[in-house]
C-alpha cells in the first residue's frame, strides 16, 4: 500500500526513505508542480534546521551558501560537536556589540581578504535516564517538597525526575518548618514529578507534609539537564535561566569542583553565541581558576575550556591575551581538541599577517582532522581557513 | 552568459525537459524575467557541479534515457534545496543584469553558483529561516519537540521515552507535524513571492506612470 503524504514527508524529512522511493518521488514531483513545491518546501525545512546550530553560532556575515552538509545536524547532537564562529564582524561590522578593547591589548589589522574561522568544541550533556516529557512545558527543578502520602513505610512526595530524583537516591526527610531532621527517604520510584521512597523500617517519624530537600549538587545536575533539554527545544530564555540556576547553586559549599566548573562552563557557552563576550569571558576565566581543586580538571575540560576563553579573548580582540591561553590550552590537549585548538591558533597567525605560520598551523590541525566522518565539518573549516590565505589579495 | 556549448544546452532540454517546466514555473514566481532560461541555467550549473550532478541524474533525468545508474551521494532534499539556491541565484543574476547593475566582469561570471557573499542572498536566507521558524512555532510544543528530535536522527523509540508517551502518540505528532510545518513553509513561501512580485509590478507601474 502507498504511503499517505505525511508518511512520505516525514520519512523523507528524517533521511529514512530508499534512494530508488526518492527517485520515484522525484519523477513524481515532476508530473506535479504542488508536489514539487511541496518537496522544496521540504527541503528548505530540512537545511534550515540542520543548519541552525551552526548559523545560530555565526554572524550576519556568514557565508550560506544553498549546499546543505550531509549529516551535520546528526554530527551537532553529538557530545563535543565543533561549532563554527566566524569573525566577519570583528573586521566589517562597525557599532556593533563588540566589547571595548582592554588597554592591555593590541589589536591587530586583518592582513587577509577573508576572516578566518575558529572552532570550539561544544560540550553537551548526555540525556539522562531520569529526564522525560516535553522540556519546553516542564516547570524547572526545585531543591526541596513536600511529603505527600505515607502507606507502609512509603512515602510520596512531590519531587520527581524533572528535580534530579534517581532510583536509590537519598534525600533529607524535615519537619514542617525544615529545621530538624526527621530521617532520609531512599527513592526507590521515580516519576517525572513525584518520586516513591522507602522509610526508615522501625520507627519512621515521617510525617504526611513534612519537607524534602535534595543537596545542591542534584539540584545543579537536574538544571543543567533540563537547560541542555531546553536549548535542543529552542527554548533559549529558559535555558539561559535554568544555566544561570545551576551556576548559582554551584557556588553552594557542599558542590564539588567539577560540577561547579561544568556549570560555568555552559554558561560561559551559552553566552558567548549570545554574544556577551565579557561574561563568557568570566565564566571561563572562573572555571579555570579551579582546575586544580579536587576532583581536579581532566586534561580535556582543560583544553577545552581555555579553546574557548581563547576563542572569545581572540573575539575580544585581545589577541596577545589569546595568544597565551591558547598556548596553554594545547599544552593540554591531544585529538580533535587539540586540532580545534591548532586551527585557533592558525587563526590568530592569520590575524597578525604570518601567514607562513597560520598555513603550517592550519595544515597540523588537517592533518589531524584526518578522514574520520566525525570531523568532516571541523575539516572543511580547516581547509576554508586554507583557502583564505591562498587568495590573500 | 551561457557556460554550456549549443549541444550540450540542447541535450539538457531533451534530458530534463520536465524538470526545466517545474524549475521555470518556480523561476516565474520568484520574479524572473525569462523563467525558461533560467531554469535552463540552473539545470546547466547543476549538471557542471561534480557533487550535484549525480543526484540530478539519477533524480531527474527523464526515465526514458535515465538508465542504470548508481544512488547519488545527496539525497533528494539535499538536491532540491541546492537547486532552489541555484535557481535563486540565476535569477538574481538577471535582475542585476536586467538593472544594468554590474556583478562582475561579463567574462568573470561564475561557472558554478557561489552565493556566499552576497548580501541579498543572506537576506534571502534569512527570510527562509524566519518563515521555517514561524511555521514551526505554529505546531504545539510536543509536536514541535518531536518533529526536532526527529530531524536530529532520534529514534521514535528514544522520542517517546523522552517525551513520555508511547510510539503511536510519537507516530502521529511526526506525520502530522511534518507535513503541517512543510506545507505552511510551501504557503508562506508561496506567499512571500506573491508579494514580491506585487512590490516589483508597483514599482514598475510607478516608473511606466
Amino acid at each position: 500500500m502507498a504511503d499517505t503524504p505525511d508518511v512520505v514527508i516525514e520519512r523523507l524529512l528524517a533521511g529514512e526513505m530508499s534512494a530508488e522511493e526518492q527517485r520515484r518521488l522525484a519523477q513524481s514531483a515532476l508530473d506535479d508542480t504542488d508536489l514539487f513545491d511541496t518537496l522544496t518546501a521540504a527541503a528548505v525545512v530540512r537545511s534550515t534546521l540542520s543548519e541552525r546550530d551552526r548559523t545560530d553560532a555565526q554572524t550576519a556575515a556568514s557565508p550560506s551558501a544553498p549546499l546543505p552538509r550531509p549529516g551535520l545536524w546528526l554530527a551537532c547532537s553529538v557530545l563535543a560537536a565543533a561549532a563554527t564562529i566566524v569573525l566577519a564582524f570583528v573586521y566589517f561590522r562597525t557599532g556593533s556589540s563588540v566589547p571595548a578593547i582592554p588597554a592591555d591589548t593590541t589589536v591587530v589589522e586583518s592582513p587577509i581578504a577573508s576572516p578566518p574561522v575558529l572552532l570550539t568544541a561544544r560540550a553537551r550533556p548526555a540525556p539522562t535516564d531520569t529526564f522525560r516529557s516535553d522540556p519546553t512545558s516542564s516547570r524547572f527543578p526545585r531543591r526541596s517538597g513536600t511529603v505527600v502520602t505515607i502507606r507502609d513505610g512509603v512515602a510520596e512526595i512531590d519531587l520527581g525526575a524533572l528535580d534530579g530524583m534517581s532510583e536509590g537516591l537519598r534525600v533529607q526527610v524535615l519537619n514542617p518548618d525544615g529545621r530538624s531532621e526527621r530521617e532520609q527517604l531512599t527513592i526507590t520510584t521515580v516519576f517525572r514529578e513525584r518520586s516513591r521512597g522507602r522509610l526508615a523500617e522501625n520507627g519512621s517519624t515521617a510525617r504526611v507534609g513534612d519537607r524534602v530537600t535534595v543537596s545542591a549538587a542534584v539540584h545543579v545536575k537536574a538544571a543543567l539537564e533540563q537547560a541542555a533539554a531546553r536549548q535542543t527545544a529552542q527554548d533559549l530564555g529558559a535555558a539561559e535561566a535554568l544555566l544561570e540556576l545551576a551556576v548559582s547553586t554551584a557556588e553552594l559549599r557542599d558542590v564539588s569542583a567539577d560540577l561547579r566548573r561544568q556549570a560555568r562552563q555552559q554558561l560561559a557557552v551559552f553566552k558567548h553565541r549570545s554574544g556577551e563576550l565579557a561574561e563568557a569571558a568570566r565564566l571561563l576565566t572562573s572555571a579555570a581558576n579551579e582546575f586544580e581543586t579536587p576532583p581536579a580538571a581532566s586534561s580535556l575540560e582543560r583544553a577545552e575550556t581555555l579553546n574557548e576563553l581563547g576563542v572569545v579573548q581572540i573575539e575580544q580582540r585581545a589577541y596577545p591575551t589569546a595568544e597565551r591561553t591558547l598556548r596553554s590550552a594545547e599544552s593540554h590537549s591531544s585529538g580533535a581538541a587539540k586540532m580545534r585548538i591548532l586551527n585557533n591558533l592558525g587563526a590568530l597567525a592569520a590575524l597578525g599577517g604570518d601567514r607562513t605560520g597560520a598555513k603550517s598551523l592550519y595544515e597540523s590541525a588537517a592533518v589531524l582532522a584526518g578522514d574520520s566522518p566525525e570531523l568532516a565539518s571541523d575539516r572543511e573549516v580547516i581547509e576554508k581557513n586554507l583557502n583564505t590565505l591562498g587568495t590573500h589579495r | 552568459m551561457s557556460v554550456f556549448p549549443f549541444s550540450a544546452a540542447s541535450s539538457v532540454a531533451s534530458e530534463y525537459r520536465k524538470l526545466m517546466i517545474a524549475l521555470a514555473a518556480r523561476a516565474a514566481r520568484i520574479g524572473a524575467h525569462d523563467p525558461e532560461s533560467a531554469a535552463q541555467e540552473a539545470i546547466k550549473r547543476s549538471l557542471l557541479n561534480p557533487l550535484s550532478r549525480p543526484a540530478v541524474e539519477y533524480y531527474f533525468r527523464d526515465q526514458s534515457s535515465a538508465g542504470e545508474q548508481p544512488a547519488p551521494e545527496w539525497s533528494l532534499l539535499q538536491l532540491l534545496g541546492w537547486l532552489h539556491g541555484v535557481l535563486r541565484f540565476v535569477v538574481l543574476e538577471e535582475r542585476a543584469r536586467s538593472r544594468r547593475e554590474i556583478l562582475t566582469g561579463e567574462d568573470e561570471m561564475p561557472d558554478v553558483v557561489d552565493p556566499a557573499d552576497d548580501p541579498l542572498q543572506r537576506a534571502i536566507d534569512a527570510e527562509l529561516r524566519e518563515i521555517v521558524d514561524e511555521a514551526l512555532s505554529t505546531l504545539s510544543v510536543d509536536v514541535r519537540a518531536a518533529v526536532r528530535l526527529r530531524l536530529d536522527g532520534t529514534k521514535y523509540g528514544e522520542i517517546a521515552r523522552r517525551l513520555g508517551v508511547n510510539e503511536n502518540t510519537v507516530a502521529t505528532w511526526l506525520r502530522r507535524g511534518s507535513l503541517e510545518l512543510v506545507e505552511r513553509t510551501k504557503r508562506r513561501m508561496s506567499a512571500s513571492a506573491d508579494e514580491r512580485l506585487m512590490v516589483r509590478a508597483k514599482v514598475a507601474g510607478a516608473s511606466h506612470g
